[in-house]
């Protein structure tokens, strides 16, 4: 499916972005959410948004394991960027998703679905033992963070499974 | 003589082997690098920006907003590069991305909209389809930061450049810069700041910024007669170098992005340290090295955009240290025929 996208992308234009996060602890990104799962990606797809400005992506989570809140056992969300047949918008800020990936992810509801919190801060992927945060072209403003609290970035899943649920 | 000359030559092969002086953005999938085909690319901005600091604020004497913003862009107009970056005025454009003219802005957010009396009442805060900021000019955060006073994920972004490019060329379209500024809400300027960045704008030689940081949004008040926050031209020459087709020399985790060195690592003798570089992805509040561009950053610029019949120097990276190398080269004294 993607394969085929990027055959029609050749003639198309994708935006890229790059942004400015200021450190954040995984405590914060935690009490901030309203669901933080992990998860498998079942589908993901790419979509005009109706004023034809941007691309976006709808997402289908199976969630594997709630660690905060009581999603439903399937979570839609929608991400910025993605590829149609026609157009392909890439937002480096934005975190992106694999079918077959498993994640865990910082959510807020809007509508009906979900959204990732701070863009590609509310988003790792999980790889092996480690969960790996999907921060892409970021500049980090460094900030002091609550003693005993750990700035978001590659840790073991159980870390961040354990901060996540002692977070309050 | 040739022994010096010999040992200036191997030091700028290392310095041009181990570290990049620069990285280029590629395009997705077809890994083309980025650049503007034409080398006049005209920038406007949205001037809307009613709530800024004191040394932001307009007077008869001048506007040092515009005045930082003209500053950022003409960093990356150099001698050695053919890339011309004229301001070509307001527009009352707040919508980013394609909105059918290739238009390159940059806007001022005022704020973030879960904590706008009317975006945060908005259907557009739950539809991902709208953006509230092309309605409301605030900067489009989660719903549940309504009604919140921290929300440091979503409140954490600073900017955002958004670079529109044909992919089969690596062509820049079109490009747009966010600032996510102060949206007027008088208050302590928490971290993660409740009510958008709070930009200030010091002129740069011989008129040092104010050392003290701003605690509270509308300063001078409050026994703090001046002070400096996060510095509008500082920032906004980084994004620009994202708007010319830079991507960052280094990463603050190998893991997402194992192609580029850490930025904790040292660099090769004769490289500028990454921390000082105007396109280093780490930034501070009261931080103005960024202002000017280092000479790897200059190195980037001028091998993206080379003047016609000027060094070519089209390489990916280390051209300032090749090019560095072929003139110590040519120098060397040629004893045979
Ligand atoms: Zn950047």
């Amino acid at each position: 499916m993607r394969r085929a996208l990027a055959l029609y992308l050749l003639a198309a234009a994708a935006p890229a972005a790059a942004a400015t996060f200021l450190a954040t602890s995984v405590e914060e990104a935690a009490r901030s959410s309203e669901v933080v799962a992990r998860a498998r990606v079942v589908s993901a797809t790419a979509r005009l948004t109706r004023d034809g400005r941007r691309v976006v992506t709808d997402v289908e989570l199976a969630v594997l394991d709630a660690w905060k809140g009581a999603p439903e056992p399937t979570v839609r969300l929608v991400v910025p960027g993605g590829s149609t047949g026609r157009i392909a918008m890439w937002v480096d800020a934005a975190p992106t998703f694999e079918p077959g990936e498993e994640v865990v992810v910082f959510l807020s509801r809007e509508g009906a679905g979900w959204r990732v919190k701070g863009l590609a801060q509310g988003k790792f992927r999980v790889d092996g033992l480690d969960a790996r945060p999907a921060l892409a072209e970021a500049a980090v403003l460094p900030r002091a963070l609550a003693a005993g609290e750990r700035a978001i970035g590659t840790m073991p899943v159980a870390e961040l499974e354990r901060r996540v649920r002692a977070a309050r | 003589m040739r022994s010096a000359l010999a040992a200036l030559a191997a030091a700028a092969l290392a310095a041009a082997t181990p570290a990049r002086a620069f990285v280029r953005t590629t395009a997705e999938r077809t890994g083309k690098p980025l650049a503007w085909r034409f080398p006049v690319v005209p920038w406007h901005v949205n001037r809307d920006w009613p709530a800024t600091s004191p040394s932001c604020r307009p007077t008869p004497a001048g506007d040092p907003t515009l005045d930082a913003l003209r500053a950022s862009f003409a960093q990356w107009e150099q001698p050695c590069a053919n890339l011309e970056l004229p301001y070509a005025g307001e527009v009352p454009e707040l919508h980013t991305g394609d909105g059918g003219s290739y238009e390159n802005v940059v806007v001022f957010r005022r704020g973030w909209c879960s904590q706008h009396d009317q975006a945060k009442l908005d259907p557009c805060m739950s539809d991902p389809d709208v953006d509230c900021g092309g309605i409301y000019g605030c900067f489009e955060d989660s719903t549940d930061c309504i009604g919140q006073t921290s929300c440091p994920l979503d409140w954490g972004i600073v900017a955002l450049t958004s670079v529109l490019y044909d992919p089969s060329s690596g062509r820049i379209l079109d490009a747009d810069i966010e600032l996510n500024g102060w949206d007027g809400v008088a208050g302590n300027i928490g971290s993660p700041p409740q009510h958008g960045w709070y930009f200030t704008c010091y002129p740069g030689a011989g008129t040092a910024q104010p050392q003290a940081t701003c605690n509270r949004y509308g300063e001078p008040t409050a026994g703090q007669p001046d002070c400096a926050s996060m510095d509008l031209q500082n920032t906004v020459t980084h994004e620009v170098g994202h708007f010319v087709g830079l991507r960052h020399p280094c990463t603050t985790d190998r893991n997402r992005e194992p192609d580029l060195p850490s930025c904790g690592a040292g660099v090769p003798a004769g490289a500028v340290p990454f921390a000082d570089r105007t396109m280093s992805p780490t930034t501070d509040v009261l931080e103005t090295k960024k202002r000017h561009l280092s000479p790897d950053d200059l190195a980037g610029l001028c091998a993206i955009y080379p003047e016609p019949g000027g060094c070519g120097c089209g390489g990916g990276q280390g051209a300032g240290a090749v090019s560095l190398l072929a003139v110590l080269l040519a120098l060397r004294p040629r004893r045979r025929r």
